[in-house]
């Protein structure tokens, strides 16, 4: 790069352009190993990947409702992605986003049953931002420990998870619970007002989709192009720098925990307002710890967010596809194969992504 | 009331520190294992995972066999394993620390979970361990692992250097010592330990390998590493606290009517990190953590 003197314009481009095409190369190098991942694990249990391939994208896009069942589910883990994206690009090690997804799910159900008479983009609109503040406090609890009692995030954001899970559990059944559900395991369905439009009604998708899509775009100019991005940039590589350069790291630390944790809430609304309609106890679907491959596999970008959620979303429905072969062993298949992707995902970006030596240590 | 206040009667107390010891054994081993690859500077938050594995492994190897021991000791060797893969990634390849450990964790739940589904389909209950002197068979050697890490890490060599390389990689460097060398070592041994957990949490406390059985035990381990700050006594200290939590609390599951556990027993699963989280914003001050950990070398 150095011998190039052309105007600093010119070789700006040609680094970002640079920058985009590596991203994609370790995208794509990291989906290949996991379709190879899931092939060999398929075919040591004995099945003809070959044959579970076409059922696989079946079930993930073969008809209309299906590929509208892959897009809804794309809405959590886009918005979940951004969340992971936004917190992991800041340094701000926030595992929690299942946690705070779950919290943003109770708070939007809690008010939900309470907005009957409402105008419904207010009804709509007031479940959302119950969900943002639901995530965000949670997520608050976490920076509160980590500014206050120096307790690293990655370690207080995983228990929380952990509680929360506990927390929605003993909500759903006591406090909240539907008195004419049977098994007591479930809220009141939230108002009319408060459930969010169709946007293509052969494929079932709500409006959730626009709303996924539109924080991507937001935030990924909010990154990329505000002076908070900047500082949110420069605060993740060199907290010591920003520092001296007079950045408050504290503050810019807890705004990103609260922003990250408020997506993420707002992605439990989502699916409360625009899914399921009530809460139930078994919600939790880990999709908060799928968000870390998601946004790792779209180099925490925000808007590369979007094709990874995509990715993942078709994973979890594609292997639901897998489900309707006669093979009994199939059955009960999916829950767990996800899981040997997006590990897969994980280890492949981190491994490419591993930092040159750098001076001073002894080169390999 | 009068049923509440049995809680208080000495066989009741006794049992709730028995079974309190046994809930802190594969934790207390997890956290153990934890405070030496710490030492050298690395984080291990894979253990969750290395733990899943370990159990997997004991409750296939002890069902084969129809021997715990032999459980027990694939458990260890399976935690060694997946620690043999992890070090490669961070130590060798110099790779992130927390993002390999949470991709290993992902892994590991896909593997054990598609394994088990295959091979452990309805099997019958493992064969107990036993006792050892009326207590958990792992209790006492528990123990003696605390002395013995202590030992390890303050009054040999290789101790010394584990810890250099903790604190300061580049002095151990340029004493002579091999920083990777030293770090795989630990990481061999933080895994075998947390594999080790895993086994006896599938043979002792469960008798079977269930999905996902871990549960955050491997994470409230590295959260009591914290709490102990580094030190092997504190560790085993702190992870003794949350096993008697667990105990009391199943204990107390039968004083409740069946529709107030409906409704209350998640609250009751919930104490344990409540009180790991609590635990740790009373006592943390991040003095006493390794200088360099969590950085590559």
């Amino acid at each position: 790069m150095s011998e190039s003197r052309g105007d600093t314009r010119t070789v700006m481009i040609d680094t970002l352009a640079r920058r985009a095409a590596r991203d994609l190369l370790f995208a794509a190098t990291a989906v290949g190993v996991a379709a190879v991942a899931m092939a060999f694990t398929v075919a040591v249990l004995g099945f003809d990947p070959l044959r579970l391939g076409p059922a696989f994208l079946d079930g993930a896009l073969g008809n209309a409702y299906r590929l509208g069942s892959t897009l809804a589910l794309a809405c959590p883990l886009c918005l979940l992605g951004v969340a992971c994206a936004l917190a992991f690009r800041g340094g701000v090690l926030n595992i929690g986003a299942e946690g705070q997804y779950l919290i943003g799910a109770l708070t939007a159900a809690a008010v939900g049953p309470r907005l009957a008479g409402l105008e419904p983009w207010v009804g709509v609109a007031v479940l959302l931002a119950a969900g943002v503040l639901g995530g965000a406090a949670w997520a608050l609890l976490a920076a509160l420990l980590k500014l206050g009692r120096g307790v690293p995030e990655v370690l207080s954001t995983i228990l929380l998870n952990f509680v929360a899970l506990r927390l929605l559990e003993f909500i759903v059944r006591g406090p909240l619970v539907d008195e004419q559900s049977i098994d007591r395991e479930s809220t009141a369905a939230i108002a009319s007002a408060a459930i969010l439009p169709q946007v293509w009604t052969a494929g079932g998708l709500h409006a959730g989709v626009l709303i996924a899509l539109g924080a991507a775009v937001l935030l990924q100019f909010v990154v990329s192009r505000s002076t908070f991005g900047f500082r949110l940039r420069a605060l993740g590589a060199n907290p010591i720098a920003s520092r001296y350069a007079g950045i408050s790291t504290a503050s810019l630390t807890a705004m990103l925990m609260g922003l990250s944790g408020g997506l993420a809430g707002l992605a439990g609304a989502v699916e409360i307002s625009g899914t399921h309609h009530y809460l139930t106890t078994s919600f939790a679907a880990g999709y908060g710890y799928t968000a870390i491959a998601v946004a790792l596999l779209a180099r925490l970008a925000p808007f590369g967010v979007v094709p990874a959620a995509l990715f993942f979303a078709a994973i979890e429905t594609g292997t639901r596809g897998m489900q309707k072969l006669p093979e009994q062993a199939m059955q009960s298949f999916p829950t767990v194969m996800k899981f040997v992707a997006q590990g897969v995902v994980v280890l492949v970006i981190v491994l490419l992504t591993r930092p040159r030596t750098p001076l001073g240590t002894p080169d390999d | 009331m009068t049923d509440a206040l049995h809680i208080l009667t000495p066989p009741f107390a006794l049992a709730i520190g028995r079974q309190g010891i046994t809930e802190t054994v594969p934790i207390a081993l997890a956290a153990l294992g934890e405070v030496v690859v710490e030492r050298s500077g690395v984080i291990n938050i894979g253990i969750e995972g290395m733990m899943l594995c370990g159990a997997f492994a004991a409750a296939l190897a002890a069902h084969a066999t129809g021997s715990p021991w032999i459980g027990l000791s694939a458990a260890t060797a399976t935690g060694a394993l997946c620690a043999a893969l992890y070090a490669l990634l961070v130590v060798r390849l110099r790779c992130d620390q927390i993002v390999t450990g949470l991709g290993l964790n992902l892994l590991a739940i896909g593997v054990t979970g598609i394994a088990s589904q295959r091979l452990l389909a309805n099997q019958p209950p493992l064969a107990p361990a036993g006792t050892l002197a009326g207590l958990d068979p792992l209790a006492l050697p528990v123990l003696l692992l605390t002395l013995l890490v202590a030992w390890t890490l303050y009054r040999t060599m290789w101790g010394l250097g584990i810890r250099a390389c903790g604190d300061e990689p580049l002095a151990a460097a340029s004493a002579g010592l091999s920083v990777r060398g030293l770090r795989f070592s630990a990481v061999l041994i933080g895994g075998a330990l947390a594999g080790l957990g895993g086994g006896h949490l599938a043979i002792v406390i469960a008798g079977r390998f269930q999905e996902e059985m871990v549960a955050g035990r491997g994470f409230v381990a590295l959260a009591m590493v914290i709490f102990g700050r580094w030190s092997p006594s504190g560790a085993t200290l702190g992870t003794l606290f949350v096993g008697t939590l667990m105990a009391t609390q199943q204990n107390l599951q039968p004083l409740l009517r069946p529709d107030q556990i409906h409704t209350l027993y998640p609250l009751m699963l919930m104490a344990p990190y409540v009180l790991t989280l609590l635990v740790l914003s009373a006592g943390f001050r991040s003095a006493g953590a390794p200088a360099a950990l969590a950085r590559p070398w």
